[in-house]
């Protein structure tokens, strides 16, 4: 299948007055229609740029550097305001990990979603209320026919978050980013939101982007997985392949820090140790090399390309991947299962 | 529409009481700032070195009448007790007589007041109707050259005095290019061919129905008018600027952007309504300010408003009218900073709900 989304070679830098942070640092990523594509990675691993910078909305001193991000045929880095405009909210969608100050609060809920509704689709108010109920029915908040006039702060975070997912399926896009969507929220209310927006995913038929730090989620949520550290793409892999047969040590390292949920009660939690870089001044070769624990002399030298690593879906940045690399147990990707 | 009409007649009793509880709030607060404001009057007029039965009497009063206009005063009588008539003649409106125009310093005031009010409201309108445009596209452009001139055009307000500018101002545009008039708000030879209704200047000569003692009037006020109103700018785009650059870097203009709203629609439609919630405390401050402020600049203008009053009489030792002119234009800004709490209040509807 041909895909929806084809990004490469993204690089995006801020200017700061403490110098250019190299957010993201050339990555490729594909989404096909229709898939759940889930990025992992620690705290300022580029995530939530990669993404911001896919919809061309950075704040003032991110810039584009280079690479192309086709999305249905059109480059996205190439496109005018007003195309991008157009496309924004309609053919994408976006929920954010905050939903309590993604919500104007001087408008009701019901007004962000018409306004949405009228940007993109040739109807008028009315037909847009009724649809804005609808969508309110759909993401299933109670008596959703008066909560539309319900203003923001009337919401709990739960529901505040059905809303951003009403708005970003107003328009019914063709791909949902979803940038850490239940990080703010109860853990029971997670579930809910995780399980509704998959279940709309199956019915509306569209591709995600699910970012988080959970890689439980990215198991239950996810068909193909992408880690990322440094601002790189450290790993990429089905998922069911990368728990099976994770084989990147960065991607071992999160694993190890997660409650495994078969292993669950056992309590053996050890997050990696270390920190990840300063992105000011990234390291010249792995950027997980001060902390991998199988790190080689070329590892702190030379940057690692991405190998094919198991499969023609699978990749890997590691140069343990490389022929030139020592057969090492258990690192050596045969009989590390 | 669809809304359960009963939901929404309780929803809207319910706003209507708490709208009640917190007007009750509001006019306590206001009682008891006034008080406080009265009695920090009374003890003013205590403290000052005036003898205010001297003021009456004279210099050379023999003793005895001296102490007669002493006891008529009450100032024999404990202070509390004379705060207390103090209290008195202010809640029956008496605000004392004034020595130096031997009128009620209360008609003193009511006569000055609408011009110091005029000139005021000519102002905030011309700051607002400047101010906030402009700080708003200083925010949206900000760091460029538009953003730049803004800032530079706010801060010559701000630091260049108000009384030089007002000077250079009769320089130029009076004495050497004859464009405005000169201080007072008539030409001397308009002075009598319009009648005192309104108090207002410019309503008054309008409703004479003589033109050109309107234009007269105009080109008097212009002058004063457009600078206060430049000093309230300076201060309005500033503010302006920074509560929409703070907006325009909220989560919810991202949110509004990723649903691919224009421009406009992100600065006017989310931005600017959110910023207009402080905007109104702002102005009101503002405007407050222009009131109290105007001394200055009636003095070089001769205007003849309540801050020109209230520097006579200050030179004069007329405490009575400095006192009484004091409390009215404290109790304006009491009044003003309450009105545009309540409006706050009913703009912002986390508030409006919260408001109890
Ligand atoms: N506005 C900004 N100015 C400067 N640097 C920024 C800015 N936004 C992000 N960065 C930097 O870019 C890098 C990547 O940030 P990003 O927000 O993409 O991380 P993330 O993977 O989404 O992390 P998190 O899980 O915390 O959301 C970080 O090093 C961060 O410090
Ligand atoms: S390239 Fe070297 S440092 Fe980087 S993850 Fe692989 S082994 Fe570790
Ligand atoms: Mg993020």
């Amino acid at each position: 299948m041909t895909e929806l989304l084809n990004v490469t070679g993204l690089t995006t830098s801020f200017h700061t007055s403490r110098g250019r942070v190299q957010a993201v640092r050339g990555v490729d990523l594909t989404v096909k229609p229709g898939e759940i594509l889930g990025i992992v990675g620690e705290s300022g691993s580029g995530k939530s740029v990669t993404c911001m910078s896919i919809l061309r909305l950075l704040k003032r001193q991110g810039r584009i550097e280079g690479g192309s991000a086709v999305f249905d045929g059109r480059d996205l880095m190439e496109l005018d305001e007003d195309a991008l405009t157009d496309l924004r909210g309609n053919e994408i969608g976006v929920i954010f990990q905050d939903p309590m100050s993604s919500l104007n609060p001087t408008l009701t809920v019901g007004e962000q979603v018409i306004e949405t509704v009228l940007r993109h689709r040739n109807i008028g108010r009315r037909a847009a209320r009724a649809r804005a109920v609808e969508l309110f029915e759909m993401v299933r908040i109670p008596s959703a026919a008066t909560r539309v006039d319900a203003y923001p702060h009337e919401f709990s975070g739960g529901m505040r978050q059905r809303v951003m997912i009403a708005i970003a399926l107003a328009c019914e896009p063709k791909l949902l980013i979803a940038d850490e969507p239940t990080t703010a929220l109860d853990v029971t209310i997670q579930r809910q939101i995780l399980s509704l927006i998959k279940e709309l995913q199956g019915r509306l038929g569209m591709a995600v982007i699910l970012i988080t730090h959970d890689l439980g989620v990215i198991a239950e949520t996810a068909d193909r997985v992408m880690v990322m550290y440094g601002g790189m793409v450290m790993e990429e892999a089905p998922v069911a392949e990368i728990f099976a047969l994770p084989r990147h040590p960065y991607t071992r390292g999160l694993m190890a820090s997660i409650p495994d949920p078969r292993t669950a009660g056992e309590g053996r939690l050890s997050p990696i140790p270390g920190t990840p870089p300063d992105m000011s001044d990234p390291p010249k070769g792995c950027p997980f090399a001060p902390r991998c624990p199988v790190a080689m002399r070329v590892c702190a030298e030379e940057m690692p390309r991405l190998y094919e690593a198991g499969g023609p879906a699978n990749r890997s940045r590691c140069w343990l991947m490389d022929e030139a690399a020592p057969a090492r147990a258990p690192y050596n990707t045969e009989d590390a299962a | 529409m669809t809304t359960n009409p009963g939901t929404r007649s309780t929803r809207a009793a319910g706003r209507a009481l708490r709208l009640g509880g917190s007007l009750a709030s509001v006019a306590l607060t206001i009682a008891i700032t006034l008080l406080g404001l009265v009695a920090l009057t009374f003890f003013i007029g205590r403290i000052v070195p005036i003898d205010p039965v001297l003021t009456i009497v004279g210099e050379k009063a023999p003793p005895e009448v001296y102490d007669r206009v002493y006891r008529e005063l009450g100032l024999d009588q404990p202070l509390i007790t004379q705060f207390l008539y103090y209290l008195r003649d202010i809640a029956r409106g008496d605000l004392g007589q004034s020595y130096t125009t031997d009128r009620a310093v209360l008609s003193d005031i009511l006569r000055f007041f609408p011009a110091t009010f005029e000139l005021a409201v000519l102002g905030i309108i011309i700051g607002v109707a400047l101010g906030v445009p402009a700080g708003v596209i200083a925010a949206v452009k900000r760091d460029t050259w538009v953003d730049h001139i803004v800032r530079i055009v706010a801060l010559i307000g701000y630091s260049v005095p108000i009384f030089w500018l007002a000077l250079m101002g009769l320089l130029v545009f009076y004495a050497k290019l004859q464009w405005v008039g000169g201080p007072g708000q008539l030409d001397i030879g308009y002075a009598y061919s319009y009648t005192r209704v309104t108090g207002f200047i410019l309503v008054d000569t309008a409703l004479s129905g003589d033109w050109a003692v309107f234009a007269n009037a105009v080109s008097h006020i212009a002058l004063p008018a457009l600078l206060i109103g430049y000093y309230s700018m300076a201060y309005i785009s500033r503010m302006t600027r920074s509560v929409m650059l703070e907006q325009l870097s909220s989560e919810y203009v991202l949110a509004a952007r990723i649903k691919g709203a224009s421009e406009y629609t992100v600065v006017v439609r989310h931005a600017l309504r959110n910023a207009a919630i402080p905007l109104v405390t702002i102005v009101a401050l503002s405007f407050g300010g222009l009131l109290e402020g105007s001394v200055l600049i009636e003095t070089v203008f001769s205007w003849p408003g309540l801050g020109n009053y209230i520097a006579q009489s200050l030179l004069g030792g007329d405490m009575n009218a400095v006192l009484g002119g004091t409390l009215v234009v404290g109790t304006i800004f009491v009044l003003l900073n309450v009105g545009s709490d309540l409006l706050y209040r009913l703009l912002d509807p986390r508030t409006k709900a919260a408001a109890q």
